[in-house]
């Protein structure tokens, strides 16, 4: 049983450890338990202040740009996280991407 | 990669691996229940990365607008006087082991990692007030470090130790000693303060204070037959004063604070405050002692940096650092360590990672 979605917790195990890119299903299972005991209640608590979903998707999009964030200390990374999520994810439901500079899009306000 | 592919190791790698079979067995005892060991080579972790304010750390920092007191043999009598403060120095990562997962390349979840690394570095201090602006003192280190990091109770706190076997050479500038020679034919000396040391430390790291600080401590012990400094010719000591009495101390402990607050202005992503401190007990060699058998005298020296870096987004050598550096007590250059007293002081860049 994973703490978050498993797919994701590849995304973050083969960002962290590049040379290795068929991890064994144990060596996943610890690194999510790692993840947990180091991120999870920073996570929840930062999710909860900015109205951030706490479901098991949301909180695992969260944990892997908070993964991904340069910052040293674990609070600073979900805040990293947490911004990252809140310029990715649709504002509202039906939200339809708003075209940017370059052709890309992102998300926009409902 | 199991336990038994990891005693087993790669071939050709076996005899460099045999160094770290005691620690890795210790360090196996206190692995997590279900850690799987990995090995890993050529690729850093930040074990135990070389304290900021360390003097002779493997850093990266040019304290460009600098003061320092007067040394002996220079020429013109300013003090204190304009120099340049280099460091170049870098840890090349090897190989070693860490049990169960890492975030950022740190054990966590209890884990526990260790390697073998070859640290390389280089320190100049140069004049700028001399005809030619003469480069003072050169020191160089280099050796191989054992390094190893223990995450504590899954959270934001680890155990580090570092033990560093190298050898010091330090060297006078040639312009220096030209012009010291000529101007100073009476008391002129050049000491040949080249050593091997061991440097044993411990370091207790952990999210505190609404930052990353850093406690450790440590010392560095001479190894070998003779002292930090060569006595005669032979050794390429010479000195117009006279016999060359040999050093007689052989340890020099130290201890050091290091904070690090992010994001501390320019919103998120912005900018950062660091701080360090070092105290070390440093001797202060005494190449003509009336007693050659008599211990040196000591001097609390200490070094204190501060500085601001980016929180953001870093890649390859790291972040560039503004910072600003104060450095009281024994010269720490070269020959020069017969100084007690010594100010250098100023500001720089530094890389910061």
């Amino acid at each position: 049983m994973y703490h978050y979605d498993r797919n994701i917790v590849v995304a973050a195990y083969r960002a962290e450890h590049p040379d290795r890119l068929d991890p064994k299903e144990s060596a996943l299972r610890d690194y999510d338990a790692g993840l947990f005991a180091l991120y999870d209640a920073e996570l929840r608590q930062q999710a909860g202040h900015k109205g951030i979903p706490t479901d098991p998707f949301s909180l695992s999009m969260l944990l892997f740009f908070a993964t991904r964030s340069r910052g040293a200390r674990v609070d600073t990374r979900v805040r990293h996280g947490c911004a990252y999520f809140d310029a990715v994810r649709p504002q509202a439901p039906g939200a339809v991407p708003v075209p940017v500079a370059g052709g890309g899009t992102t998300p926009g306000g409902g | 990669m199991s336990r038994s592919d990891v005693r087993r190791g790669p071939g050709h790698l076996s005899g460099i691996a045999s160094c770290f079979a005691a620690a890795s067995m210790l360090s196996l005892a206190a692995s997590p229940a279900s850690g799987q060991v990995e090995f890993w080579m050529l690729e850093g972790r930040p074990y135990f990365d070389p304290p900021a304010a360390g003097v002779r750390e493997a850093n990266v920092a040019a304290l460009a607008l600098a003061w320092a007191d007067r040394v002996a043999f220079q020429v013109e009598p300013d003090d204190p006087r304009r120099v340049w403060d280099i460091d170049l120095g870098v840890e090349m990562p090897l190989m070693g082991w860490q049990s169960g997962p890492s975030d950022r390349g740190r054990p966590i979840a209890g884990g526990w990692g260790v390697g073998l690394w070859i640290p390389v570095d280089w320190h100049m201090i140069e004049d700028f007030v001399d005809d030619s602006a003469p480069i003072i003192d050169t020191d160089y280190r280099f050796g191989l470090a054992i390094k190893a990091q223990k995450n504590l109770g899954g959270g934001e706190r680890w155990l580090s130790a570092r033990v560093y076997g190298g050898h010091e050479s330090t060297h006078l500038g040639d312009e220096f000693s030209v012009v010291g020679q000529r101007e100073f034919p009476g008391t002129f000396e050049r000491i040949n303060v080249s050593w091997e040391f061991v440097d044993v430390a411990l370091a207790f790291e952990a999210a505190a204070l609404a930052g990353l600080l850093r406690a450790y401590g440590g010392a560095t012990r001479l190894v070998g037959e003779g002292g930090y400094y060569g006595v005669d010719s032979n050794s390429i000591t010479e000195s117009a004063i006279g016999p060359v009495t040999p050093s007689t101390n052989r340890t020099d402990p130290y201890g050091g604070l290091e904070m690090r607050w992010e994001e501390v202005f320019g919103g998120s992503v912005g900018w950062g405050v660091f701080a360090g401190a070092e105290l070390r007990w440093r001797s202060i060699y005494d190449y003509h002692k009336a007693d050659p058998e008599a211990e040196e005298d000591r001097q609390a020296s200490i070094n204190v940096i501060a500085g601001i870096s980016r929180t953001g987004s870093v890649a390859g050598l790291g972040r560039v650092a503004p910072y600003v550096r104060v450095y009281r007590g024994v010269n720490p250059f070269g020959q020069f360590r017969n100084q007690p007293d010594f100010t250098l002081y100023g500001v720089g860049l530094r890389l910061f990672r």
